[in-house]
């Protein structure tokens, strides 16, 4: 089975445009009671991320079988509400949700710091809100987004994020993003990226996460050490209906004389620590639904 | 600066900074496939390159380098 990420994420453009348009009239909680109907034949119909999925409960969080089913059908009904979120609030601005911050003030003194700085984050609660969550900042966040992802959700971003600073890099061939990236830190400005996808042949480094082996990519770790940039992995994570919980896990640089490849290494295991803890604490909100660890491979 | 001075502090980086292994540094080799320079390695290299000599590399002229010996070469032009 294939264990890099396509760099596509789920849904296609009928489905996305479908989805908007519902939210220009229709109701938040009434398409969560759909979707609550519609999660079973979604399990029927997903074999291979119930099958990856499985195996993560069952080896990595140590969810007894008896309790798989239940689970995965948080696992997926979460998924799906992430997934309705992100488009109530694109289709609709009226659509607010609430954020809690957790460690504000690490984030504060970055934003204060006349430096640019990165923020890693990753497929668990709702990443995609990182952007909503932080309001009104002076500094410009440059959010890494793979070309994969469809035109209409790009195009719409750039509608609901335009009064806001959100200026997205797209990470394509025409390699563009390679002199954003770096002009971006080195104007102050915040770049941001999942790092816990493996895109093309992207370099990686191996760890122990939740027990077993898995591969992270070291490419923004590696910027983090040869800019000498501030990091912080910042997650997002739902609470309730609309209330989210955005936690915010300074990385620090402990080892100022090594080199900066082993710099790169030792931030990103400080990250995959942080992950390891954001998903024992909410285990039904990992969403990588395809082979993550070696042993899946 | 000499070629072989650009080449030496060129695979000097690459292997110490980039991680490429030295016995694929070859000027035919091509900088994503052969050496696995990945996306956001450029962003390093790009930095790398400033600090050891002295130039911003601009995203136009980058567009023709695909081998090493294209890198060098494009070294020595801007340095010279």
């Amino acid at each position: 089975m294939e264990r890099k990420w396509s760099g596509k994420t789920q849904g296609g453009t009928f489905g996305q445009k479908s989805v908007l348009f519902y939210f220009k009239y229709g109701s938040l909680r009434l398409i969560y009671l759909i979707l609550y109907l519609v999660i079973p034949f979604y399990l029927i119909f997903d074999k291979k991320g119930v099958r990856v999925t499985k195996w993560y409960a069952l080896n990595c969080i140590g969810i007894k079988p008896k309790h798989l089913r239940k689970i995965l059908f948080q696992v997926y009904y979460n998924f799906g509400q992430v997934f309705l979120d992100r488009f109530a609030l694109l289709g609709n601005p009226k659509n607010k949700f609430n954020f809690s911050i957790e460690n504000e003030t690490a984030f504060q003194q970055l934003l204060n710091q006349e430096k640019g700085f990165l923020i890693v984050s990753a497929h668990v609660g709702n990443f995609e809100l990182l952007s909503y969550s932080m309001g009104k900042i002076d500094k410009t966040l440059r959010p890494i987004l793979f070309g994969g992802e469809a035109e209409v959700f790009k195009e719409l971003r750039n509608t609901i994020f335009k009064d806001k600073n959100i200026d997205p890099i797209i990470l394509d061939e025409t390699g563009s993003y390679i002199f954003d990236i770096n002009s971006a830190l080195m104007n102050g400005d915040i770049v941001s990226m999942p790092a816990d996808r493996i895109l093309g042949n992207m370099k990686h480094f191996t760890v122990d996460f939740l027990g077993h082996k898995a591969n992270f990519p070291l490419g923004v770790f590696q910027i983090a050490a040869t800019l000498n940039v501030p990091i912080v992995a910042i997650f997002v994570v739902k609470e309730s209906y609309k209330n989210f919980k955005v936690i915010v896990n300074p990385i620090n640089f402990i080892e100022e004389n090594q080199s900066n490849p082993i710099k790169a290494k030792l931030l990103g295991q400080q990250y995959v620590k942080h992950l390891e803890t954001l998903v024992q604490k909410h285990p039904n909100q990992w969403y990588n639904f395809y082979p993550f660890w070696n042993e899946q491979g | 600066m000499e070629r072989s001075e650009v080449i030496k502090i060129t695979n000097n980086f690459l292997i110490e900074e980039i991680e490429v292994e030295e016995n694929v540094l070859t000027e035919e080799a091509k900088l994503k496939e052969d050496l696995g320079i990945d996306s956001l390695d450029f962003v390093d290299v790009v930095v790398i390159v400033e600090r050891e000599f002295g130039f911003k590399i601009k995203p136009e002229e980058m567009a023709e380098v695909k081998t090493l010996g294209d890198f060098y070469n494009y070294i020595m032009t801007k340095v010279n």
